[in-house]
């Protein structure tokens, strides 16, 4: 299929800004006079508060502005279900660094030199770090307003098949326990809120947002504003990753302090708190037991997981049923079952961090799976071919799979890796591992229960003929505003440049939900798909004026053979919802280069001219295209959790050498195969990729959250939290990127998640063919290797 | 973490720092002498030394930069800061192991500004310290931190005189020690000469002999045949990081010298003299005997958790990166002298 | 001893004179921020431990976190807004932009920054010497892949 751009190299479109400084991020907008805001954190883990008294803070000059939790009533939380969350604490305190009070003061220094000032009694309780004691017995559990009898948040069990006849049927049997320590997004720009008030009572909220749609529900809901006074921006945001993806408690106490004072606020975080805020991976116990035949492939799974939740509830519904609905795939599987306990506990809160619960089970998988196989004698690459999903295909929980290219992508990594030549054969030392995953693009389910379209994006056209795009997709860095310029740019035959993206403005652009779960480029990518198609069926009416002939009859688009095919089909104009990735090249033309020519090729327009004749009558030309989830999933428990119009998949191919005098492993080389079904922006993808293995690398070898037994964050900074650098980032092979999807834009579909999770098993995996172990806690650092081997030679 | 409450003073000269700090002194304020900043002002924003401070900036005093070989001595100028240090045709000649040592401390933008001085001067750290205030605060102040308990030390017996066990971390002093440097201190009475190997102490909180309104204006390193000299660097990642485990390895042709950096709070020093061998030397003396004094290396530090690497595994990691930096130089089959 | 609690700086940045008046705990980089509003170079930790504060000072990086301002007297500070030459970019802005070497963008100033003192001192540096000036930067959007031959095709264009 030839593109006018879709499939080219497009750098980002806002990248000259940044790199000439232009652009702006949350903290560099400069409000007129704001006041500054500071928080006061919580430095016990577990305590009553007793009292807060803010006197001598309120006398220092300056201040203006003293909040604690008295002055919030409602609660919130990204969840509908979980709203556990108050903007500063109001009786107890549960980690070290929640909020506990807020300072609004004419300059920053002010504010914080007043945190100082203010006197809070605390009567400190006991607090449960360690996850496993979060199940003890307790009469004090840290959120007593469940009315549990232990700090258990949510147990999620789901069950398929016949777990006991499928480890019958098996000839290997691994079972094994694995833990994972916390890790955190690490993003680069830390939080920032700054508010404007305007003199009508308007507030508008400027804030570094992967969710401004719901933020400005919590706001309204927490602050019992009228949604219409809100407006949400996100300005150029610097790194997400799933860490900025809940209504946070600054951006309450920013928006109060502005109503409070009547004063336009700036708000942004130290490093330091940014690692109190966290919402990162939740660090797991998990316990995975395998059965493998190798005529069968995987004939059981079963997944025991613990999962330590933090103080708060954040996402962790979700993660819990994520840590084991996400190992339906990517292989086949009739006998499967997981249990996932989420405790609290008295640290920072556990969200949502890329690759979203599926990434910890992933590993225990891919290394159970990597111990049968070696132990039946199979080829741990090959072998895995055999026990592929296929593609339009229900897994046990009925996620339906449609496209899929990981059988092509295993084998070509395989190949272009070399790995029959390698694998078990490479000096001491040396080693090379395979791992496989997948993952959603996007949640078919929303998080609030409404028949609203997921995505919907706007496009004009007026007088010159630029092309404006309203969506309120957030672009988080992952280039989804250059995505959608892209639909229009290709729908419309334009150039890049005369698309202009107008983002994540809650008063200008309609509803996205977000960027989290890979669900951007899915579903706004269709949304704007769809909206130029509209307004393109607008142009075509025009052009066929101007040529005087009769408009194109538009066919209505078959039925589908099955639930498998639902793309690619002609659009349903007699519905505001075209249907996913619709066709548009049977309406007798082509558009390219500001030309719209009949197909024939004898009559070609001038892009402008179409646009003027469209205009007749009508002024400017609108359109408003949608995407809507098809209706997926089985009716049980739980059923939505992991549904997914499609998934990605991803395999890792990973080489490393192994200083056997110290433990210290080096990644050379990842070949690396992700389907993300079509590479709209080769570059974008390639980056997303490459940024994966950084993060997944950084999950293996180095990075942990170092809690005392207190609970106190030991490591709440860049030097001793490690972060790769660039010296440790391995050479990138990428070498497989498309099987045929017809529901994504273009046929794609995501690539911000999926390829995290397959990195540590496949450097684990390719750990044990470098020195013959087997590690099962993350991260492997060089004296948890050296202690392996050491064992090992020991017997 | 804003830095309030500061008075800046830019004298021109040594007499003029010293004259401003013992004003200091005299009326009871608190200062610190300012080079590269990059040691300092990390820790003032982390709230670890008072506010109302008077820094003394010796970042443009003439002649505290000068790199001379001169009186059969190299000497450099205390505030040189450390990326020209490595580049400098002199270090490059005459004791390359110090350029490889200072190419290994923290970032390129770090070492454009960090000082050879500030790094022989870098505070003692340990994860107790080194953190913000409202850590600090949860975890309780430390004897560094003017508290009274030592979390590293579990059981310690509150005795304020407890020694700090803040370990040292400085990649220069690694390989300064190796070559008997000295240190040149000015103060009000004139300079006086120190040898690097005295100057620290044992102690994370008192660290060195420095007096309060002393300032380290030079270092001397006695010309020597410094080509068998090298420095391993054991740290997760390949930069920023301070020393998890830091080797020096100085062989003069007589005797091995050994130093141990980011274990103990000062640089442990070792020499082992080389075994005279004779006829009836067996083979493989060498490689046996340099396992010895590796072990003996290791056997006299005692790493505590003060990193994500276990205490045990760093122990072990002094033997081996002792071994491979003498490795690097030594044949052990040689029965003679070494072949480099 | 004369005690000032605000002194006069008098600087360069990029090719402007400033004489302003600032406390002496101000950092350089709160400076360029707040004082002469030139947002493009960025805060990332204050500590000088990630690197997204680089900016040039008499043509070396440093980190203008933990750089008081004052010691900047008489210095020529390049910020990443003293790149460009009106619309025409940097190679290394350039290069960035066409090689994809930037996604959320916040650490690009302060890669871009310190690519630029390499280039200006090692016109022609190797792979590990990319890597090695890269290394006082982190980046956790894009792995340092694509920033490595950004700097790697600049140094092509900058040697024509």
């Amino acid at each position: 299929m030839e593109y006018n751009t879709i499939g080219k190299p497009q750098p980002i479109i806002s990248s000259v800004d940044k790199v000439t400084g232009r652009a702006h991020y949350t903290d560099d907008l400069r409000v007129h006079n704001p006041l500054h805001v500071k928080i006061l954190r919580s430095p016990h883990a577990s305590a009553k508060i007793i009292s807060i008294a803010t006197e001598k803070a309120m006398a220092l000059s300056g201040v203006k502005l003293i909040l604690t939790g008295a002055d919030f009533k409602n609660t919130f939380g990204v969840l509908p279900i979980s709203k556990d969350e108050s903007a500063l604490a109001k009786t107890v305190v549960r980690y070290i660094g929640e909020p506990v009070a807020a300072v609004a003061a004419e300059s920053a220094a002010i504010a914080e030199k007043a945190l100082k000032y203010i006197d809070v009694t605390y009567e400190c309780l006991t607090p449960v770090i360690d996850m496993r004691k979060a199940l003890d017995k307790t009469e004090n559990s840290i959120h007593p307003e469940l009315k549990k009898t232990t700090n258990l948040h949510k147990a999620v069990e789901q069950n398929f098949g016949d777990l006991d006849t499928g480890f019958k049927e098996a000839e290997q049997i691994v079972d094994e326990f694995f833990t994972f320590d916390a890790v955190t997004h690490a993003f680069t720009e830390p939080h920032a809120t700054q508010v404007v008030l305007d003199g009508e009572g308007n507030i508008t909220v400027y804030s570094a947002t992967q969710v401004p749609y719901y933020l400005h529900k919590a706001l309204a809901e927490v602050l019992e504003i009228p949604m219409h006074r809100l407006r949400v921006i996100k300005p150029h945001l610097g790194g997400g990753f799933g860490g900025k993806s809940d209504p946070f408690p600054h951006e309450m106490i920013a928006v109060k302090c502005a109503l409070s004072t009547g004063r336009n606020i700036r708000l942004v975080f130290s490093r330091e708190e940014v690692f109190y805020s966290h919402h990162g991976r939740h660090p797991s116990r998990i316990n995975m037991k395998l059965g493998y035949h190798p005529k069968k492939g995987i004939t059981a799974l079963k997944g025991d997981m613990l999962i330590d939740g933090g103080a708060y509830a954040s996402f962790g519904v979700v993660t819990s049923y994520y840590n084991g609905v996400l190992l339906q795939g990517p292989y086949e599987l009739k006998n499967f079952g997981f249990h996932c306990d989420r405790v609290y506990t008295n640290k920072p809160v556990c969200g949502a961090m890329r690759g979203h619960g599926g990434v910890n089970p992933r590993f225990a998988t891919e290394v159970a799976l990597d111990i049968a196989l070696t132990k039946a004698k199979i080829d741990p690459g090959y072998g895995r071919l055999d026990m592929i999903l296929k593609p339009h295909s229900l897994t046990p929980g009925q996620f339906r799979i449609t496209s899929s290219g990981l059988k092509q992508g295993l084998e070509k990594a395989l190949q272009s890796s070399e790995w029959k030549r390698k694998y078990g054969k490479l000096p001491y030392g040396k080693g090379i591992g395979v791992a496989c995953g997948f993952f959603i693009s996007g949640s078919a389910l929303p998080i609030h229960w409404t028949q609203m379209p997921q995505s919907t994006v706007r496009l004009t056209i007026d007088f010159d003929g630029g092309v404006t795009l309203y969506s309120g997709a957030s672009d988080i860095g992952q280039g989804s505003d250059t995505m959608l310029a892209q639909m229009a740019a290709e729908v419309l035959g334009l150039p890049m440049k005369m698309i202009k993206v107008i983002s994540a403005d809650t008063r200008l652009t309609p509803i996205d939900y977000g960027s989290y779960s890979s669900r951007v480029t899915f579903m706004a990518g269709n949304a704007a798909r769809n909206a130029a198609i509209s307004i393109r069926k607008q142009l075509v009416e025009a052009a066929c004026e101007i040529l005087e002939i009769p408009p194109p009859i538009y066919a209505s688009p078959a039925i589908p053979d099955s639930s498998f095919d639902l793309g690619g089909r002609e659009p349903d104009f007699g519905n505001p919802y075209l249907g996913p990735n619709p066709k548009y090249h049977s309406d007798g033309f082509t558009f390219k280069d500001q030309l719209i020519t009949t197909k024939q090729g004898n009559k070609s327009l001038n892009y402008l001219d179409v646009v003027r004749k469209a205009m007749d009558f009508q002024g400017a030309l609108q359109a408003k295209g949608v995407y809507l989830s098809p209706k997926l999933g089985g009716d049980f428990k739980g059923a939505g959790a992991g549904l997914s119009p499609s998934y990605s998949f991803t395999t890792f191919v990973s080489e490393v050498s192994v200083d056997t005098e110290t433990g210290f492993i080096k990644v050379d080389k990842v070949t690396c195969a992700h389907d993300c079904g079509f590479p709209l922006n080769p570059l974008s993808v390639q980056g997303q990729l490459e940024g994966s293995i950084h993060m997944g690398l950084g999950q293996a070898l180095m990075e942990k959250m170092n809690y005392s037994r207190d609970g106190v964050l030991q490591n709440a900074n860049f030097l001793d939290y490690k972060i790769p650098s660039a010296f440790e980032q391995p050479e990138i092979n990428i070498v497989a990127l498309e099987s045929s999807e017809n529901e994504g834009p273009f046929g794609a579909k995501e690539v911000g998640e999926g390829a995290l999770a397959p990195l540590s098993p496949s450097v684990a995996n390719a750990l044990y063919d470098a020195v013959g172990i087997r590690l099962t806690s993350l991260p492997m650092t060089p004296d948890k290797v050296l202690k392996a081997m050491q064992q090992l030679k020991e017997g | 973490m804003i830095l309030k409450d500061i008075l800046y003073h830019r004298p021109e000269s040594i007499a003029e720092a010293i004259g401003l700090s013992q004003e200091c002194l005299n009326n009871g304020q608190r200062f610190h002498y300012l080079g590269g900043g990059t040691d300092l002002i990390p820790n003032l924003k982390r709230g670890q030394c008072d506010d109302s401070l008077h820094l003394i900036s010796l970042g443009r005093i003439p002649d505290l930069k000068k790199i001379v070989e001169e009186d059969g001595k190299l000497k450099i100028g205390a505030l040189r800061n450390l990326a020209e240090l490595i580049n400098h045709p002199l270090i490059e000649k005459i004791i390359p192991g110090l350029a490889l040592a200072a190419g290994k401390i923290a970032s390129p933008q770090i070492r454009s500004r960090a000082t050879l001085g500030g790094n022989l001067l870098v505070d003692t750290r340990c994860v107790y310290f080194n953190q913000t205030e409202t850590i600090v605060a949860a975890d309780g102040a430390c004897y560094k931190n003017g508290g009274t308990v030592c979390h590293l030390i579990p059981n310690a017996s509150g005795k304020p005189n407890k020694p700090c066990r803040a370990r040292f971390v400085s990649d220069s002093a690694a390989i300064l020690v190796l070559a008997d440097a000295q240190l040149e201190i000015a103060s009000a009475s004139g300079i006086r000469k120190i040898g690097l190997r005295e100057f620290y102490g044992q102690d994370g909180i008192s660290r060195n002999n420095l007096s309060p309104s002393e300032i380290v204006v030079g270092i001397t390193v006695p010309l020597r045949d410094y080509r068998v000299m090298t420095y391993e660097k054991m740290r997760l990642r390949a930069t920023f990081d301070f020393a998890s485990v830091g080797i020096g390895f100085f062989s003069d042709g007589q005797t091995l010298h050994f130093s141990v950096n980011g274990v103990e709070s000062y640089p442990l020093y070792r020499a082992f003299a080389l075994p005279k061998t004779g006829e009836n030397a067996v083979e493989g003396i060498y490689s046996s005997w340099l396992q010895g004094i590796c072990e003996e290396l290791a056997k006299n530090c005692s790493p505590l958790k003060q990193d994500l690497l276990s205490p045990a595994y760093r122990k072990q990691m002094i033997a081996v990166l002792a071994k491979r930096a003498a490795y690097k130089y030594i044949k052990p089959r040689s029965l003679n002298t070494l072949e480099c | 001893m004369q005690e000032q609690s605000v002194r006069l700086l008098t600087l360069k940045i990029n090719g402007q004179n400033f004489s302003k008046a600032v406390s002496p705990g101000m950092t350089l980089l709160e400076f360029i921020r707040e004082e002469i509003n030139l947002t493009g170079t960025k805060k990332g930790c204050d500590l000088g431990e990630c690197g997204v504060c680089t900016v040039l000072a008499d043509g070396n990086a440093i980190l203008s976190c933990i750089t008081l301002a004052l010691e900047c007297e008489n210095m020529e500070i390049t910020t990443i807004e003293g790149l460009a030459q009106g619309y025409e970019l940097h190679p290394l802005q350039k290069s960035f932009v066409e090689k994809g070497a930037l996604q959320c963008g916040y650490c690009t100033p302060g890669m871009i920054m310190g690519a630029v003192a390499l280039l200006n001192k090692n016109p022609e540096p190797s792979e590990d010497q990319i890597k090695e000036c890269l290394s006082g930067t982190i980046c956790r959007c894009t792995g340092y892949t694509k920033i490595v031959e950004a700097v790697q095709d600049a140094a092509a264009h900058m040697k024509k």
